[in-house]
C-alpha cells in the first residue's frame, strides 16, 4: 500500500508541473510577501511583533494552506471520476485507497513548501521580524494546517461527489472562518481553534492574553495535546474517506 | 472462471443486470449484446466496482468486491477512454502497473513490453494527448495486460481501430486465448466476437439470454423460425414452389422483387429440398443465406424469444 501511495504521489507531481498549476503554485506564494509589503508601508506602532506575526499567521497557515488545499485536494477524487481514469485505478489492488492516500501526501507536498516559501519571502523580502524560534512556529503550524484541512478537504471531496469545491469553501467560510472565531465551544470544532491555540502557546503569548479571552479561544488543554488531536482528526478522516471509496460504487460508464 | 447465481442489480428503479445464473471454465467468451443490454454493469460486477442487489458471484473463485487478491488476477479494460492527456503512454501503464504492487523498474520494463505487444513502440513516450482513437484502445489494452493477468476483461476493445488495428488486436487476444487465459471480450458488433472466440453470452435489457457455443445456442433455436434469404432471377416462380412445403410459415420479396426471403420452423428441410425446387422450377440462384451461418441471425432469434415476438 505505501508504495503505491508513493507510486500515486509520484505520478501526480510530474502531472503538476506543468504551467498554469505552476502559476497558481507562484501565486499562493507570493501572495504573503505582497501583503506584508503593503503593511510596511504603513506599519502598527503598537504591538508591532504581535501584529506582525497575527498577520502572518492568519496570511500563510490560514490562507495560503486553506486555498492551496481547497484546490487541491478537494476534487481529489471528483476529477478522476469526471476524467473518467477512476475506473483503472479502481481495479488495482487497493488502487482505491492508493489513490487517496497519493493524492494526500500530494496535496501536503504541494502546499506545504508554498507556506513555507512565502513565509521565508515574507520576513526576507518585507522586513518583517525575524526571530528564527517563531519561524519555526509557524512553519510547524504550516505543516499541522495542510496535513489536516488536506484530510478535511479530501473528506468533502469523497463525500460530496457533485459540487464538491462549493461545499469545500461553504464549510471554510462558516465553520471555520466564522464558528472558528465565535467565543464558544463550539469553536473547538473547528482546526482554526487548534492551530491558533497551538500558535499562541508556542509563540508565549498566552500568559499575555487575558484569563477570559484565554479561556472562550484557546481552552486550557497544553499546545501537545491540539497537536494530537489535529492529526487524529486528520488520520480519522483519512479513514472515514478510504471506507467510503471502498464502500461506496463509484461508476463511470457510457452505456448503462 | 465465473459463477454467477441468480445476480440481479438495480439502479433504484432500473434494473441493470436481471437474474443472471451461468457457469463457465476458464475460457474465452465473447458477451454480446446492443448498447444499454446491461454488458457494462455486469462487467463492472465481475470487477467488484458493483456489488449485487440480490444474488451471489464468484469469478476465479473468489467474491469481486473489493477483493485485492482478484484484482491481481485480472486485468481489465473499459469501455470508455479516460486517459490523461498530457501524460505519455509509458509514464501512465508504468504508474498502473506499479499500482499492481510491482517496484518502478519492473513496472517500466512490464509497461514497455504491453505497449511494444500492442503495437505501440514507437508512441509510447509521446502525450497521449497526441493519440488517435486506435492508439488510445492499444494504450487501453496495455494497462490491461502489462502485469500477466489469467482473466482478462475487456469491454468494446476494438472501437476505433483501423481494420490493421482490428486484425493486429484479433490476433493478439486468439493469442492471448491460446495460453489457457481466460477472455471476456464485450462487444456489440458480432464479427468482433466471432474473430476471436465461438463461445459466447447473448445479454439484452439485462438479461442473459443465450450462453454456450453457437452450436448450443443454435439448439435452442429448434423449434424458432429462422429465416433464409435466397437471392435469384425468377424468386416468384420459386416461392410458389416453396410455399408447399409444409414447414414453410410465410415468405415475402424483398429488394425490389429481386430475393425472397423464407421463414420456416424446420430450415434443414427446405435446405434439403431447394435443389429439388430450382431444378424443377428453372430458375438461376445467385446467392443463399440463412440463420445457421450467421450469429446475426441467431441474435435476431433470441430477441424475438425475449421480446415475446415467438
Amino acid at each position: 500500500m505505501g508504495s503505491a501511495a508513493l507510486a500515486v504521489l509520484r505520478f501526480e507531481w510530474n502531472r503538476t508541473l506543468t504551467a498554469p498549476r505552476m502559476a497558481w503554485w507562484l501565486a499562493l506564494v507570493l501572495f504573503p510577501p505582497a501583503i506584508t509589503i503593503l503593511v510596511r508601508a504603513n506599519p502598527p506602532t503598537l504591538n508591532a511583533e504581535y501584529i506582525w506575526w497575527s498577520l502572518l499567521y492568519f496570511l500563510i497557515p490560514g490562507v495560503v494552506c486553506l486555498m492551496g488545499l481547497l484546490l487541491w485536494a478537494t476534487p481529489a477524487i471528483q476529477s478522476e471520476l469526471e476524467n473518467k481514469t477512476w475506473i483503472y485505478l479502481a481495479v488495482r489492488p487497493g488502487g482505491k485507497v492508493a489513490v487517496l492516500l497519493g493524492k494526500y501526501l500530494t496535496a501536503v507536498t504541494w502546499t506545504v513548501p508554498a507556506g513555507w516559501l512565502g513565509l521565508i519571502l515574507s520576513v526576507i523580502l518585507a522586513g518583517a521580524p525575524n526571530e528564527l524560534g517563531d519561524w519555526l512556529v509557524l512553519g510547524a503550524l504550516v505543516l499541522l494546517s495542510c496535513m489536516t484541512y488536506a484530510a478535511v478537504f479530501l473528506f468533502i471531496g469523497t463525500i460530496f461527489q457533485k459540487r464538491p469545491m462549493v461545499v469545500a469553501l461553504i464549510y471554510t467560510i462558516v465553520v471555520e472562518f466564522v464558528l472558528g472565531i465565535i467565543p464558544a465551544m463550539i469553536n473547538q470544532f473547528t482546526v482554526q481553534h487548534h492551530l491558533r491555540s497551538i500558535g499562541v502557546r508556542w509563540l508565549g503569548w498566552d500568559e499575555e492574553l487575558p484569563l477570559q479571552a484565554r479561556a472562550m479561544y484557546l481552552g486550557e488543554a497544553p499546545a501537545i495535546l491540539h497537536v494530537i488531536v489535529l492529526l487524529a482528526a486528520a488520520g480519522f478522516l483519512l479513514a472515514v474517506s478510504a471506507i467510503v471509496l471502498r464502500e461506496r460504487e463509484l461508476i463511470v460508464s457510457e452505456e448503462d | 472462471m465465473l459463477e454467477l447465481r441468480n445476480v440481479t442489480k438495480l439502479y433504484g428503479a432500473v434494473i441493470g443486470v436481471n437474474d443472471v445464473t451461468l457457469s463457465l471454465p476458464m475460457g474465452a467468451y465473447g458477451l454480446l449484446g446492443p448498447n444499454g443490454a446491461g454488458k457494462s454493469t455486469l462487467l463492472n460486477l465481475l470487477t467488484g466496482q458493483l456489488r449485487p442487489t440480490l444474488g451471489s458471484l464468484r469469478v476465479l473463485g473468489y467474491n469481486p468486491r473489493n477483493n485485492a487478491e482478484l484484482l491481481r488476477r485480472v486485468g481489465f479494460c473499459p469501455g470508455f477512454e479516460g486517459l490523461y492527456s498530457n501524460v505519455s503512454g509509458r509514464e501512465w501503464v508504468t504508474y498502473l502497473a506499479e499500482l499492481y504492487g510491482l517496484d518502478r523498474r519492473t513496472a517500466g520494463r512490464r509497461a514497455a513490453e504491453a505497449l511494444e505487444l500492442v503495437g505501440l513502440e514507437g508512441a509510447m513516450d509521446r502525450p497521449m494527448g497526441g493519440y488517435s482513437r486506435g492508439m488510445r484502445q492499444r494504450t487501453k489494452l496495455a494497462q490491461a495486460i502489462c502485469h500477466d493477468p489469467e482473466l482478462l476483461i475487456l469491454d468494446e476493445p476494438l472501437n476505433g481501430l483501423d481494420p490493421v488495428g482490428r486484425h493486429e488486436m484479433t490476433e493478439l487476444l486468439r493469442d492471448w486465448t491460446k495460453e489457457g487465459k481466460g477472455l471476456i471480450l464485450a462487444s456489440h458488433v458480432l464479427h468482433e466476437v466471432e474473430a476471436v472466440t465461438r463461445n459466447f453470452l447473448l445479454i439484452c435489457g439485462g438479461r442473459l439470454l443465450a450462453s454456450g457455443s453457437a452450436e448450443e445456442v443454435h439448439d435452442l433455436l429448434a423449434d424458432v423460425p429462422n429465416e433464409i434469404r435466397i437471392r435469384c432471377d425468377r424468386p416468384q416462380d420459386l416461392g410458389r414452389r416453396i410455399l408447399d412445403e409444409p414447414g414453410v410459415e410465410a415468405l415475402r420479396f424483398v429488394d425490389g422483387g429481386e430475393a425472397l426471403v423464407v421463414s420456416t420452423r424446420s430450415a434443414a428441410a427446405v435446405y434439403a429440398r431447394l435443389p429439388e425446387w430450382v431444378e424443377a422450377s428453372g430458375v438461376r440462384v445467385t446467392e443463399v443465406a440463412s440463420a445457421d451461418e450467421s450469429l446475426q441471425e441467431l441474435f435476431d432469434s433470441l430477441m424475438k424469444i425475449h421480446r415475446g415476438e415467438v
